[in-house]
């Protein structure tokens, strides 16, 4: 175990036994995964961390007690996950006049109960998707929630961001599969939201506390819906004229009831880098649950594409390969990212359907205006959908000309972002807002950002919990 | 002029897309890979899954040599060498990083590597830490020159000599091979060392006599730690030290498909707290729902810890774990000495020694 020195460390392993404060752990906790947090480690000089202590509670008990103390000290607390938020949720601000505690709940990571009748299960927030998805497929069920960073992030992080997973149309968002929150508010009083499948008791508290990103509290378990795990699992895959009619297809299906558990459809750019396409785009489905089920949506699926849509069909080969890679898009990264001068983000927004097509124009030509600066290619994917509207998912790659790559990524940014409020589209879908999309969000709630404030000095009056974050 | 700068603007964007492509194929690999990935693998390490410490995960571990590689010193990252070394060693070797990287990076062996590096750059190191003083049934003396401590073991239960040299054995190891003779210290019949970083505890002269039987027939034994050297020098044996993962090595065998390697010394020693197995107990589990081969039964120490009115109990429990899904234990093999103590009498199985398979 880690040595600690600082008389801080000292006073919380009195009741905290795993602390460390060593430059090594302080340095790796200070950030999360954002990509300018990577940038700046790539092109700047190491500083010094901004954060002296990492504690890790073991049970929401002692996180409290925890809380309790640091509001009595001044002490400020930054819940962490895995660490593998990409928006800046998880980075801490620079040194202030008070200490700086990242408490990591990665301790807290287990199912505490499981109940196969309902079909629910307490999940604590510290465990990694890939374990609590391995641990209750064991015990026979899933949760149906495979975010693409699946393997490195935490539960607790997806309720703190509003998390989607790729199977998502089908098996729901994180929101859509949360029935009770509990956690620790910013004055240290446990609370629990209630237990049902569904109420009309006043407002939706748990639907309050999702999303907050560690601002409002800390969540440290929530009871989830969990399902049986699949009988069958079918494979489509097809060729499309052009982004627009596959929208327009897609919006059929949803809109006429059929539930795929996968769709989705790469834009003319990404076809051609991805798949080799010379024209039009490739749309892939993926259907999934109990047998006669999936078979009857599958078919449906495939019949409409050929008789109304006039679709390629291509089989199951490409919807295949694409789920035996489904995690692979997350190893691109260090590809780029480890080159100088380069930049790598994405940027995941939603809107209804009648503006997803003008708004994946729009936020394309971004592109264009960074000629003198530097290089920049928007690739886009749609990839969630819902009744009445779905998301497109771009990614970013760009090169800055100068040496001054941070400000170039900021600048690429604020575009981005600009073009998105004006289109009046959601600025984020599933990754949460974090650091990084702060000012739109604050222009774009208006009054809501001031009641937002309101609450968070009642919650929180000493401001201890993860400041600054969602500009708060 | 539009439809001019419109094409330029389109060729200029085609020569960019060609280049990422050229970049994505042309980058390079460890560690550096490893500090600009999202840590895809630390699922799969059981280091990181038992301490939730993002500093051991295998990406933390490869970034610690990355920034190294970059130019900055190691006080700058780590502070001290102590961290440093510390976060180096937190790798079982067991390879699962490596089986679920897309680039295949042998993260386990990378470490070995730079403790190699590590230990060839400090091997004039003179100086070493101050030597903890243990009090109780122990009495010290204290060798100044080297500043190492022998212990004389008196009590009712304890008889013999112990040489200690708290929080820098490595330091002390590799330096000075031959200080034990130098020092004379007689055999050691029986050790109790409040260090959590000992797995030992104490052994048994039992245990030791059996260790003595079985590494006799060895003409070399090959170890991964230096405190385990030390421990089986003590016990009158020839020890080669090695920095590799006995794991890796181990697992390069031919194993027949029912065997299941018990492993209880390596991840007993470096995960002193809490184990790895018995948390996955306790979450219903057993490690192999994950692929793990290697199981590590937490030995007597852990027995006890976690179960103190019921050390045996947990070890039928691993067994009926072991055995349940119809998976028929045919072999246990075991580097540690508790297995054949705990174990051998529940289950009948054959029980061997991984130096047998070498």
């Amino acid at each position: 175990m880690k040595s600690v020195t600082s008389s801080l460390a000292k006073e919380i392993s009195n009741f905290i036994p795993q602390v460390a404060d060593d430059l090594y752990t302080l340095r790796t906790y200070s950030k999360d995964l954002w990509p300018r947090n990577l940038i700046q480690s790539r092109e700047e000089r190491l500083e010094s961390s901004p954060i002296d202590l990492v504690v890790w509670p073991e049970n929401i008990k002692k996180l409290s007690q925890l809380v309790k103390y640091a509001n009595e000290k001044n002490w400020i607390l930054y819940p962490y996950g895995a660490g593998s938020g990409v928006c800046g949720g998880a980075t801490a601000e620079p040194r202030g006049l008070s200490p700086q505690i990242v408490v990591d709940l990665k301790k807290m990571d287990k199912i505490e109960a499981l109940d196969p009748i309902s079909q629910t299960a307490k999940v604590q927030a510290g465990m990694i998707g890939q374990v609590l998805e391995e641990d209750l497929n064991a015990r026979g069920f899933t949760l149906g929630h495979f975010p693409s960073s699946i393997y490195c992030s935490s539960f607790g992080g997806y309720l703190a961001t509003r998390a989607a997973g790729q199977l998502s149309t089908y098996y729901g968002k994180i929101e859509d599969m949360i029935l009770a929150l509990e956690g620790v508010l910013p004055t240290g009083e446990i609370f629990n939201t209630p237990l049902a499948p569904r109420m009309s008791i006043g407002p939706d508290f748990s639907q309050f506390f999702l999303g907050s990103e560690g601002v409002f509290s800390f969540l440290t378990s929530a009871w989830v819906k969990i399902h049986r795990l699949p009988e069958q699992r079918s494979f489509l895959s097809f060729d499309v004229p052009s982004t627009e009619k596959a929208l327009e297809g897609v919006m059929h299906w949803i809109q006429s009831g059929l539930r795929p558990a996968v769709v989705r459809i790469y834009d003319e750019d990404e076809s051609r880098m991805l798949h080799g396409l010379k024209s039009g785009v490739r749309l892939l489905a993926i259907v999934e649950g109990e047998r006669r089920l999936t078979e009857f949506t599958a078919k449906t699926l495939a019949e409409t594409s050929r008789q109304y849509f006039r679709w390629v069909e291509l089989g199951e080969e490409y919807a295949q390969h694409w789920w035996s890679h489904r995690y692979d898009v997350s190893y691109m990264q260090q590809k780029i990212l480890s080159h100088r001068h380069m930049i790598l983000d994405t940027f995941e927004v939603s809107t209804t359907w009648d503006r997803l097509p003008s708004l994946h124009k729009i936020v394309k030509q971004v592109s264009k205006h960074f000629e003198g600066e530097g290089m920049l290619v928007i690739l886009a994917h749609f990839s969630h959908f819902y009744h009445c509207g779905g998301n497109i998912y771009f990614t970013l790659c760009g090169r800055s000309k100068e040496e001054k790559t941070v400000e170039f990524y900021d600048k690429v940014w604020d575009e981005l972002l600009n073009v998105c409020e004006k289109q009046g589209a959601a600025i984020s879908h599933h990754h949460g807002l974090g650091r990084l999309k702060v000012k739109s969000f604050m222009k774009q709630r208006g009054v809501l950002f001031d009641v937002l404030k309101k609450i968070k000095n009642e919650l929180d009056p000493k401001h201890i919990l993860n400041p600054k974050n969602l500009g708060l | 002029m539009n439809w001019i700068q419109n094409i330029s603007s389109t060729l200029k964007t085609w020569v960019f897309k060609k280049k990422v492509l050229v970049f994505s194929s042309r980058f390079e690999r460890d560690p550096q890979a490893c500090f600009y990935c999202p840590e895809m693998c630390r699922f799969s390490c059981p280091v990181a899954e038992n301490l939730r410490d993002n500093t051991v995960t295998p990406r933390g571990k490869m970034s610690l040599i990355h920034l190294l590689e970059k130019g900055n010193s190691l006080e700058t990252i780590t502070g001290t060498r102590e961290n440093y070394l510390w976060v180096l060693e937190q790798c079982t070797g067991c390879g699962r990083c490596t089986e679920h990287c897309v680039y295949e990076i042998d993260v386990s062996a990378r470490l070995r590597k730079q403790r190699e590096l590590y230990f060839l750059e400090h091997q004039q190191l003179t100086s070493f830490e101050q030597p903890q003083v243990f009090a109780g049934a122990f009495t010290t003396k204290t060798f100044t020159e080297s500043k190492c401590s022998k212990v004389e073991c008196k009590s009712d239960q304890i008889s013999g000599t112990v040489l200690l040299c708290e929080k820098s054995k490595k330091q002390w190891w590799l330096n000075k091979p031959n200080l034990l003779s130098e020092l004379h210290v007689d055999f050691v019949e029986e050790v109790s060392l409040p260090s959590l970083d000992w797995s030992w505890g104490r052994v048994s002269k039992e245990t030791v006599s059996q260790i003595k039987k079985v590494f006799s027939k060895c003409k070399k034994v090959w170890v991964e730690s230096p405190e385990t050297a030390w421990f089986l020098m003590n016990c009158g044996l020839d020890v080669r030290h090695v920095w590799q993962g006995l794991f890796r090595f181990i697992q390069k065998v031919d194993w027949d498909p029912d065997t299941t390697f018990h492993e209880s010394y390596h991840l007993t020693r470096l995960m002193p707290n809490a184990g790895y197995s018995i948390p996955m107990y306790e979450r219903g589990l057993m490690p192999f729902h994950r692929g793990v081969n290697v199981l590590d039964c937490g030995g007597e120490g852990f027995y006890k810890k976690a179960h103190p009115q019921n050390a045996k109990g947990i070890g039928e429990r691993f067994l009926f774990d072991l055995t349940k899904d119809g998976r028929k234990l045919s072999k246990l093999v075991c580097q540690s000495h508790a297995c054949i103590e705990h174990l051998k009498p529940l289950t009948q199985a054959q029980v061997s020694y991984w130096l047998d398979y070498v």
